[in-house]
């Protein structure tokens, strides 16, 4: 799913481990998502939309919404 | 401490306890003969794999949806495919009523109860209103 977590993690001045860290996850997840070869579930994606105070839709872009 | 460093030391007491298990279970049942005591040994032993279980518990806790799909899938298609091939080897090699053609049987026969039990508890828990 195509996604803005480069720019957002970015934008916050944060690398990948950096940012995995702060949401208890691994960066491996991170990268993955990053490079849109892994969709993670509502939980994560919520919890990651929180972390940068955006709705999900901000972050993760619904490709069934024209 | 970081997310990442509990990650690793709870990867490390998983492994460290299974190694822990290994060694328990090595001086308590003999080499080449039944245990003297199966009776005892069995459920002590049983005990002692339910702490290896445990231990990876904690370190499955701090695994993310990833983590879990890569362990999920890798166990599955992967595990299931070695052990298949190996049963296919051991029967071709050995017999398919050699003791270590059987002893593999057997092992398959105990993963597969211990999928079906873990699967109806999944399937069981994840049941909904039906309308």
């Amino acid at each position: 799913m195509k996604n803005c977590l480069r720019d957002l993690r970015k934008g916050r001045g944060l690398n990948q481990a950096d940012l995995a860290d702060r949401l208890e996850i691994s960066r491996q997840t991170i990268i993955a998502i990053e490079a849109d070869k892994y969709d993670p579930s509502l939980p994560m994606a919520y919890r990651m939309a929180a972390f940068f105070d955006v709705p999900v839709e901000a972050l993760f872009f619904n490709p069934w919404k024209g | 401490m970081s997310h990442r460093m509990k990650y690793w030391m709870l990867c490390a007491l998983s492994f460290g306890v299974a190694a822990l298990a290994g060694v328990v279970i090595g001086l308590i049942v003999p080499a080449a003969r039944a245990s003297d005591n199966p009776v005892w040994v069995f459920p002590l032993l049983v005990g002692v794999c339910g702490l290896v279980m445990a231990a990876g518990w904690l370190w499955w806790r701090k695994t993310d949806d990833l983590q879990q799909q890569g362990q999920l899938i890798s166990w599955y298609w992967g595990g299931n495919f070695g052990a298949l091939v190996m049963l296919v080897y051991l029967a071709v090699f050995f017999g398919r009523h050699s003791d270590i053609s059987l002893g593999a049987i057997y092992l398959f026969f105990a993963e597969f109860a211990g999928f079906f039990v873990v699967w109806l508890v999944w399937r069981l828990r994840g049941r909904g209103q039906t309308e």
